[in-house]
């Protein structure tokens, strides 16, 4: 099956919905929803609520994050928001602002 | 980087705007508007709800909006398009269904900067807000006969459709 790939030379303002796993590497500014995993690429720029089941974010992140499994924020990653989800990893050297809830 | 093909995937719907500087290939839904700089692909099963503004158009899914290309609007076997299309070449395959007006002819870069301007031309709240925005537009308000081109050469004639449209208002 072929997923969605928001390659780096897109960038889209609105909502994103899916049923199925997500790459952005563009820019996208808006809403996010998909209920497989989603990728947030090293160069992608999102500005955006982002939810999905496990998400993983390698570029810059702006907006609040809500996963039903588990968030990788990975070392050169920026994410601004506060981070929702039962299970979240922050690698060394990625930055982060936010609130981060795994409820415990 | 390698830049992967962007994949609008059958399962995702987006709402809003979508801007490409490469090509893109939709098999989801999009609603809204769709500029790309290349090639533009909607695939059978897509469901487009949106004008389009690309250089190749090729469509074998369902599109309602209207259609800009600068080279090449095609309309493959299985396409369902609803919506008027303009482009110096437009190819209509056997099977395909499409209502609406074909307008073949050079798309000048002024002329599609003002259709992007513009959006879509015949709906009247993008037009008010359109013409709210572009003062060379709102000049045209007074100049009913080139009303729905709001940036074009002034030497050159205002092309058939629009004159049409002038004249039906």
């Amino acid at each position: 099956m072929v997923n969605t790939v928001i390659g780096s030379g897109i960038s889209i303002d609105g909502e994103i919905r899916g049923e199925e796993a997500l790459v952005i590497q563009g820019s996208v500014k808006g809403k996010i929803a998909v209920t497989g995993d989603l990728l947030v690429d090293a160069g992608a720029t999102v500005d955006a609520d982002v939810e999905g089941k496990s998400i993983a974010v390698a570029g810059r992140l702006t907006g609040n994050v809500h996963a039903s499994d588990r968030v990788d924020v990975k070392a050169d990653a920026r994410v601004v928001g506060d981070i929702k989800s039962p299970r979240i990893s922050i690698a060394d050297g990625a930055s982060f602002k936010g609130n981060i809830d795994m409820d415990v | 980087m390698a830049d992967k093909q962007t994949v609008i995937g059958s399962d995702t719907q987006i709402t809003g705007e979508v801007r490409s500087e490469g090509g893109l290939e939709v098999r989801g839904r999009i609603e809204g508007k769709i500029s790309v700089a290349e090639t533009l692909t909607i695939s059978n099963g897509a469901i487009i709800q949106a004008d389009i503004d690309g250089r190749v158009v090729e469509i074998s899914g369902a599109v309602v909006g209207s259609i800009t290309a600068s080279e090449v609007v095609r309309l493959h076997d299985k396409a369902r398009v609803v919506g008027n299309i303009q482009a110096p070449r437009v190819g209509i395959a056997s099977g395909a269904q499409y209502r609406g007006q074909v307008e073949m002819g050079e798309v000048d870069v002024a002329q599609r900067a003002g259709k992007a301007a513009g959006a879509a031309q015949k709906i009247p709240v993008a037009k008010a807000v359109a013409r709210a925005a572009d003062p060379a537009a709102a000049v045209n308000r007074s100049a009913p006969r080139v009303a729905s081109v709001p940036v074009r050469r002034a030497d050159a004639p205002a092309p058939a459709w629009a004159r049409k449209k002038a004249k039906r208002r």
